[in-house]
């Protein structure tokens, strides 16, 4: 009895093993690639500078992308929250293009209630990636 | 003779299978080079200007060093990254930018009852060239730095002056302005990489003293700026804006690029008095310094 070794098969296998293989690697390279990199809607990159003067709040515009006038704005005073509001209403426009740009401010005033020695935080919300633009504390308090 | 077809299947599969993978492969790369690549960029560049607006800030701690301490022959280098990189493997443009030092952009008029007084200003500017983000402009003039963009411009670090004294019922205010003036004809750089400005003090100064004044103009591109900013520190001095019973009233140019101070005496004594004060700053782009 004579055994014959076959090689017809082998190369339907190797065909199969290299294209799983180069199919692997291929997306392997893919997912590295891409999940290196933040998926999320980008925040718009924008500069705004918070402060206190005279008792209002103040939120300046110092570069970068311009908001809508939906952008919302919170501002909590000694962690209690006052009534949400929005760019529209409260911006100094400057070239009334209804957008709030380089050099405009947006200004608050939060009387009746008193500020003075409280903590206040405003914090910019951007609506249309739900992203927070902006977040910082005012004014620190006596706390 | 009559040929014969015969149907076969064999090696179907695996050029189906070749197919369907580039395909994948081709959607999928597509898809990041379109939407995401954009947006990475974007972000890039954005913290790219970010970069640039904290050197300026060095930039303007090196000046107003040498400014204090008025030592001739000391040279302080900050350096400013002029555009950034593309991102590997994609295709993605890289950003550039350009630094010049310019002659005369700042202009400043001192008028008192009899005279006026002129004074030109050199600036330092940085201008991005983007692929994705917005074009900026950083702006070093007379003390202050500018952020200028296409829908407008600020002032991120505002400049010390001007200082407002009252004594009695009479007013005082003083200019401490920075000039700049390139020398060895190194005025400019362009390019993404990382270049050196050096700054010397130059040990010349104009200093004057300036009665009864009655306006000031200033001439810039930045004009609006500069109202933003004078209105804003003369009013947090405790003087009252208001051309009849105020203080003071600022009105802006917009076709000559300018802003005028008017003063009036109704709350003070007669007029202010301006202590002017010129520092000239020698700057250099790119190492090394040349005479």
């Amino acid at each position: 009895m004579k055994n014959k070794r076959e090689k017809l098969a082998l190369s339907e296998i190797m065909g199969v093993v290299l294209l799983l293989g180069m199919a692997v690697s291929l997306f392997v390279l893919v997912q590295l690639m891409i999940y290196s990199y933040p998926f999320e809607p980008a925040a718009p990159s924008v500069n705004i500078v918070g402060s206190i003067s005279d008792g209002n709040i103040l939120l300046e515009h110092h570069g970068g992308e311009s908001l809508s006038l939906d952008t919302r704005i919170i501002i909590t005073i000694d962690d209690v929250p006052e009534p949400e509001i929005t760019v529209s209403g409260n911006l100094i426009e400057s070239d009334g293009d209804e957008s709030w740009e380089i050099g405009e401010i947006v200004s608050y005033d939060p009387s009746p209630v008193d500020i003075t020695n409280r903590q206040v935080i405003a914090t910019v919300v951007d609506v249309k990636t739900d992203s927070i633009v902006m977040r910082g504390i005012l004014q620190g308090g006596r706390n | 003779m009559n040929r014969k077809f015969k149907a076969s299947e064999d090696g179907v599969v695996g050029i189906v299978v070749a197919v369907l993978l580039i395909g994948l492969m081709v959607s999928v790369v597509s898809l990041v080079q379109l939407v995401y690549v954009p947006d990475w960029m974007e972000q890039r560049e954005a913290e790219h200007m970010d970069e640039v607006v904290t050197q300026f800030s060095q930039l303007k701690f090196a000046i107003d060093t040498l400014n204090a301490n008025k030592q001739n022959y000391t040279t302080i280098a900050t350096s400013i990254t002029l555009g950034s990189k593309e991102l590997p493997y994609w295709m993605s443009l890289r950003a550039f930018g350009n630094l010049e030092i310019l002659s005369d952009e700042f202009k400043i008029t001192i008028n008192n009852v009899s005279s006026s007084s002129n004074f030109s200003i050199g600036t330092i500017k940085y201008s991005s060239s983007n692929g994705y983000f917005i074009d900026q402009d950083f702006i070093y003039e007379g003390g202050a730095i500018i952020t200028n963009q296409a829908d407008g411009n600020i002032i991120s670090i505002k400049p010390s002056f001007p200082g407002i004294k009252k004594v009695g019922n009479k007013l005082f205010l003083t200019l401490n302005l920075i000039n700049i003036s390139g020398v060895g004809g190194k005025l400019s750089g362009s390019g993404y990489g990382t270049t050196a400005i050096q700054t010397e003090y130059s040990g010349s100064q104009i200093e004057q003293i300036i009665e009864d004044v009655r306006s000031i103009e200033i001439i810039s591109k930045y004009f609006y700026s500069w109202y933003m900013f004078m209105n804003w520190t003369l009013e947090n001095q405790g003087l009252f804006p208001g051309t009849l019973s105020g203080d003071f009233y600022i009105t802006p140019d917009y076709d000559n690029s300018s802003i005028s101070i008017d003063f009036f005496s109704s709350n003070i004594e007669g007029y202010p008095t301006i202590n002017l004060s010129i520092i000239e700053i020698l700057a250099q782009i790119g190492p090394g310094w040349i005479d």
